[in-house]
């Protein structure tokens, strides 16, 4: 698809969707609805993941009120999320995997086309180079392959996504089948998992400690963070909220008791979730390695470099 | 698809003060809750939020069950000022708990410290109902004082079906003549049967001393039943609060979990 086309396309989309695509958003590149193709900023890392359409915050489970739960029925909005980074893709992929039984992410999903885009490497992501290979492992309905020239080679993931490209008259593509999540532990060192259950009390988690506001800014902007709240409202109403592993109430029980007990407890489960647990529950990290904790840390916590030390501890 | 969050109503058929601070509610749900000794539920009240409560009663008796509650605040002041007949909103039964049809004919030994003899009110009252199932049963019971003791109105019963009980209490009292002293100091005094299976609820401190003395007494790892307290939100293992450094969530794979599988986590007791 060449550039005069793929203008074409957006403006066809613009009229039958909702769409979102990175777009400056005062200091940021951020996901949000755009209106005119010429908002699009697709080369740029959007601020934020795309966490938000799929668990957004608040979501509202059910109400108390007149003793009926069930959860709010939701209308159907067509929308399409352009231009998503593969990293961003990738975290999708898992999270489709780690809530394929939650009632609410699945239909926020079957709400979205999703449209990625082969992305730029930038200073702090350490996400690895597109190959075609990897596209079978990612969830996606549409994906973008820039070429050097400003042209796009086109692949499609789902019926969903071969279908709007025939509807809107494009023929040109390459039909790619889901084969399941990609094992994205080799990106990283050898044993991670072993390496990082192996340095906990290490002096590492004693200096991170010690450097870490546990501001949690960096739970904000990680397309994998992804725990929860339930909260109640004095109405009765129960929602769901993102809850933040760094704040000391986080695992803290009735009498008081806080079983992460400080900073390095917290920072140290922050890794030990997404490089060990995660490793056990599903086979993947939790990382994609899109460097946004590192980009917004205050005080300069570096994934990457913090990864490269704990490998080096024998 | 099954929405896990939506709970279901349920009303309260009887509430008693047991002893001060705690009462014991019967709630009986709109659909019946088959759950398993050691097992937990989500209670909420509108306005108010939920909290993770252990099952009490009987696990062969599922039409109605039992909740003991200690007044903390929060829900729990909430839960103190219901009356019989009042509605709460229940969703569960959550986790793994003890797998007492695994055990039978098998010596069982519980020991309880404080509010933790709740959850292992429901194994004695699930033995008792089987009683000829097992062997014998040993109740350890560690608490403050005489008049915290939970439940005690029913140890006369118990004893009656053949359950042994040994209470010592922290605090020395003028009116008892029992034992008294941290719950360790049990096993020094009476003996344990052989090939007895050890199912422990209480708080950290009192796995770490009890666990040294079943090691001790030559426990195997996977004869040890301990059940763990956490945080907890989403009961299905995804929100992250309850989950034990390296591995595991108390919501989905406990809160009962075998000292084995336990025992190379860091941090879970």
């Amino acid at each position: 698809m060449n550039q005069i086309n793929y203008n074409k396309f957006i403006s066809w989309l613009l009229l039958r969707f909702t769409v979102i695509s990175p777009k400056q958003k005062g200091e940021r590149v951020c996901f949000d609805k755009i209106k005119t193709a010429g908002e699009i900023e697709s080369f740029a890392k959007p601020f934020y993941p795309l966490r938000k359409f799929f668990l957004p915050c608040p979501e509202k489970l059910y109400e108390h009120r007149k003793n009926n739960y069930a959860a709010p029925k939701q209308k159907n909005h067509e929308r399409i999320i352009l231009n998503i980074p593969l990293y961003d893709l990738e975290a999708l992929s898992y999270l489709i995997i780690i809530f394929g039984r939650d009632p609410y992410f699945q239909k926020h999903l079957r709400d979205t086309v999703i449209c990625g885009i082969s992305a730029l490497p930038d200073e702090n992501s350490f996400s690895a180079q597109f190959e075609d290979k990897i596209l079978q492992h990612l969830k996606f309905d549409l994906y973008f392959d820039r070429n050097e020239d400003g042209s796009y080679r086109l692949f499609t993931g789902s019926e969903q996504g071969q279908k709007i490209l025939e509807a809107f008259g494009e023929k040109n593509y390459s039909h790619i089948e889901y084969r399941g999540p990609l094992n994205n532990l080799a990106f990283f060192a050898p044993k991670i998992k072993e390496k990082i259950k192996a340095s906990r009390g290490a002096k590492i988690w004693q200096d991170l400690g010690k450097k870490c506001l546990a501001c949690g800014k960096c739970t904000l902007v990680c397309p994998l963070c992804y725990c929860y709240d339930l909260k109640t409202d004095s109405r009765g109403k129960v929602s769901r909220e993102w809850g933040n592993c760094f704040y000391s109430e986080f695992s803290e029980v009735a009498g008081g008791h806080k079983f992460l007990k400080n900073i390095e407890e917290r920072i140290y489960n922050w890794y030990d979730h997404k490089f060990v647990r995660m490793v056990l529950e599903y086979g993947f990290t939790g990382c994609v390695q899109c460097g946004r904790c590192s980009d917004v840390c205050p005080v300069g916590i570096n994934i990457k470099k913090n990864l490269e030390k704990i490998n080096k501890i024998s | 698809m099954i929405n896990p969050f939506l709970p279901q109503r349920a009303k309260i058929i009887n509430i008693y003060q047991d002893a001060p601070g705690t009462k014991v509610f019967t709630i009986k749900p709109r659909k019946e809750i088959n759950f398993q000794a050691g097992q937990f539920l989500e209670i909420s009240l509108p306005e108010i939020g939920e909290a993770p409560f252990a099952f009490c009663s009987s696990q062969y008796q599922n039409k109605k069950f039992k909740i003991a509650v200690q007044e903390k605040g929060g829900l729990t002041a909430s839960l103190f000022k219901l009356k019989e007949g009042d509605e709460v909103a229940v969703r569960g039964p959550f986790g793994q708990g003890f797998e007492l049809e695994k055990f039978s004919r098998k010596n069982i030994l519980l020991i309880a410290g404080g509010i933790g003899l709740a959850p292992l009110r429901s194994v004695i009252a699930s033995i008792i109902d089987q009683r000829k199932n097992y062997k014998k049963v040993q109740l350890f019971y560690g608490t403050r004082c005489a008049e915290l003791r939970i439940f005690e109105k029913e140890f006369c019963d118990w004893e009656k079906n053949n359950i042994e009980i040994r209470v010592t209490l922290d605090q020395c009292d003028l009116k008892w003549h029992g034992d008294i002293g941290a719950i360790t100091n049990l096993f020094d005094k009476y003996s344990i049967p052989k090939n007895a299976i050890a199912f422990a609820v209480g708080p950290p401190m009192m796995y770490k001393f009890v666990l040294e003395k079943l090691k001790k007494l030559k426990f195997k790892d996977e004869n040890i039943y301990l059940s763990l307290e956490r945080r907890m939100h989403c009961g299905i293992g995804l929100c992250q609060h309850c989950s034990l450094t390296n591995g595991k969530y108390v919501c989905k794979d406990g809160p009962v979990f075998s000292w084995a599988e336990l025992k190379d986590l860091p941090n879970a007791i």
